[in-house]
Order: C-alpha cells, then sequence, then structure tokens
C-alpha cells in the first residue's frame, strides 16, 4: 500500500514541480536574481497553505502526529544550507527540481547534477565520521524545535514544553539521535 | 487571468505537500541520494555493511553517517524498496507526463537549461561539468544539513521547523549573492 502511495504522490509531486516550474533552472535563475518572483510566491504561499491546513486538520483531529518528522537543529544545518546555496545558486537546481527536470526538458544537464549529488552524498557519508568527531553535529544542537505559540519569544529557545506533539517529537528524537545529551 | 494562476500553483503544491504529511509522510528527497550511493558503494565494497541480527534494523556498517540511528540508513541501502526510493523515482515519471501535457511553445519557456552556462562551450565537459560539480556541493551540503528544499524548506517550514527556518536563511543568503554574482560574470564565447 505504502510502495503504491509512493508511485501516485512522488508522480503527482514530480508533475506539479515542473507545472509550478521549480524543475525550470530559468524560473530558478530568475527568482534567485531578484528578477521573477511568481515562483517565490508561489513556494512561500504553498508552505503556509500546507501549514494551515496542517493546524486544521490537527485541529480537528483528523491528522496522525506520528507523520511529522521535525529536523534536528545543528551547526551543520547552517554549514549545510551556507553550501547548499552556493549550489544552488550557481547551477539554479535543487535535488528534488533536478529528480523532476531529469524526466522533462534539460535531462542531460539534470542527469550530470544528479551523478554530481551521488558523487557530494556519497563523500559526505564517507566524511560524516570527522565532522562528527570535530563536533559540527553537537555545537548549536538545539534538538528539534517547532514554532509554536508561547507566552514569551524566549522560551523558543528553551526545551520544548510537554505538550502531546512535542513529547513525541522529542521522545523519537531521542529514540533516533546520536547525539542528544540525555535531558 | 495570469495574476490568478500563481495562486492555483502554490495551492495545488501546498495540497501535494500536505497530502504527503497527511497520508505517509513529509516529503523529503535528498537522503536518497544518500541511499543510492550507499547502493553503489556497499556493492563495490561489501565489507561495509553487513548484517548484525542484534540490531532492530537488523544491520551495522563500518561507515558511521550508515551506521547512525541504529543502521537505519544501512537498512535502507540494503532494502531500497521502501517509500522514500520509491517516491523519488517516481518523481522523474511525473515530471516527464506533465513535460508531455504541455504544448510546445511553453516547453521551450519551461525548460531552458542553457541560461546559466553558455551552450557555445565546445566539449560535453564543459557543457555538463559545472552541473555535476553544482550537485556535488549541493548534496553535500543538504546531507551536512540532514535535508534539501522538499525536506527542510516545504516539509520543514510547514511543520514549523525552526531548522528548516534558518535552513532556508542560510540558503538564500548565499544564493541569492551567487547568482547575482554568476549572472555578472562575462560570458566567454569559445
Amino acid at each position: 500500500m505504502q510502495i503504491v502511495l509512493a508511485i501516485i504522490l512522488g508522480t503527482i509531486f514530480g508533475a506539479v514541480l515542473y507545472w509550478v516550474g521549480a524543475s525550470s533552472p530559468k524560473k530558478l535563475i530568475a527568482m534567485l536574481r531578484l528578477e521573477d518572483l511568481t515562483l517565490m510566491k508561489i513556494i512561500v504561499f504553498a508552505i503556509g497553505f500546507a501549514s494551515v491546513l496542517l493546524s486544521v486538520f490537527s485541529l480537528l483531529g483528523w491528522f496522525n502526529i506520528g507523520h511529522l518528522s521535525v529536523k534536528a537543529m545543528n551547526l551543520g544545518v547552517v554549514i549545510g544550507g551556507l553550501l547548499f546555496g552556493i549550489g544552488f545558486g550557481t547551477v539554479e537546481t535543487c535535488p528534488g527540481t533536478c529528480v523532476a527536470a531529469a524526466g522533462s526538458g534539460g535531462a542531460k544537464k539534470a542527469i550530470s547534477a544528479i551523478l554530481g549529488g551521488l558523487f557530494g552524498a556519497w563523500l559526505f557519508s564517507v566524511t560524516y565520521g570527522f565532522w562528527k568527531n570535530i563536533g559540527l553535529f553537537q555545537t548549536m544542537d538545539l534538538g528539534i524545535h517547532r514554532l509554536q505559540w508561547q507566552k514569551t519569544p524566549w522560551a523558543l529557545l528553551s526545551r520544548p514544553r510537554n505538550t502531546a506533539l512535542n513529547s513525541s517529537l522529542t521522545a523519537r528524537h531521542q529514540a533516533a539521535s546520536w547525539n542528544t545529551p540525555a535531558p | 487571468m495570469e495574476n490568478n494562476l500563481w495562486i492555483k500553483k502554490a495551492l495545488t503544491l501546498g495540497t501535494v505537500f500536505f497530502l504527503a504529511v497527511l497520508l505517509v509522510k513529509p516529503i523529503g528527497v535528498s537522503t536518497q541520494f544518500s541511499v543510492l550511493s550507499g547502493i553503489f558503494h556497499s556493492a563495490l565494497n561489501e565489507t561495509v555493511i553487513t548484517e548484525d541480527a542484534e540490531r532492530e534494523s537488523g544491520y551495522r556498517s563500518t561507515n558511521p553517517y550508515y551506521d547512525k540511528s541504529d543502521g537505519k540508513l544501512a537498512r535502507s541501502i540494503e532494502h531500497p524498496w521502501n517509500y522514500d526510493f520509491v517516491f523519488v523515482l517516481a518523481i522523474p515519471f511525473g515530471g516527464y507526463l506533465a513535460y508531455l501535457a504541455n504544448d510546445k511553445k511553453r516547453r521551450s519557456q519551461m525548460s531552458d537549461v542553457d541560461v546559466t552556462i553558455p551552450s557555445t562551450a565546445k566539449s560535453d565537459i564543459r557543457r555538463y561539468f559545472p552541473s555535476f560539480l553544482g550537485g556535488f556541493i549541493l548534496l553535500y551540503g543538504a546531507r551536512m544539513a540532514d535535508g534539501c528544499t522538499s525536506g527542510h524548506m516545504m516539509s520543514g517550514m510547514m511543520q514549523g521547523s525552526i531548522s528548516g527556518y534558518i535552513f532556508a536563511a542560510c540558503v538564500f543568503a548565499v544564493a541569492i549573492p551567487s547568482a547575482l554574482l554568476v549572472g555578472r560574470m562575462p560570458r566567454r564565447r569559445d
């Protein structure tokens, strides 16, 4: 059943990425050069809309909170994001969109990017031990956090409150993590 | 009419991300690059991933990355036919269907890849190496951050994840200046 869903959702996702223009380097470069912000509007609106749907469905109890998966914050996110920005700004593609582009226009360049990506991912796997040893993933380790209604803004940076959602996330994080100090 | 189209696109994109998390889990792509490269890696070097019945995942690896989270990635490498991997394989298929559905005039507008690198470059290496190198940096960064545009930015920010917001800020802080710089570089005619 999951495999069927994977095929259906993956196909829709690829088609929508192409339709909104996210698989087109031309549109991405226009966005990053701040010449045509249509794609930016689409993406930001989509994030907001999905976020609203998520909140409404959770509120109504139609949403299985176990499906959420919030990623941990650490220095790797910052440095990785900066590196990612170099690639994103120069070749105007990202891992999802170059996979979508491989099936549509400009396939050869997209496939070159995928091959480069596979090599990059492999090199990261090999060098992961090094980064871990110098403490990249322990620095700025704020654990898993979501933006949520807090009485004080600085509470955002404290450990999450024990809401049902957060305790399930924290438990999952602790089960899955290799670097979080015991609470 | 054109003014409303972006809203329709945004609503559709948002709905797809929401449907994925409602039915299964948030969309993520870049982990599968690690899985696929790991498949090649373990095929070339069979000692990297070994079975270990004591573990829940059933596998252990000499590589700390495949081994992390109790060998979760090692398991995905040995048994790739799961939801995440098939999802990513289906993406180009969807892209192709949408490409076929598009008429020719729109196609050329959508998929002009030769914008950044002049197409006049002679050899194939000149033409495709920048994409290769870009993909390399992209995925190295994405794996270090543990997510890409889909995983961190779209799915992460949708869930209100702090790491998603920080990732997006870092990406655009570098991507916008570098796109502007690449645009200013004089194009070599050779």
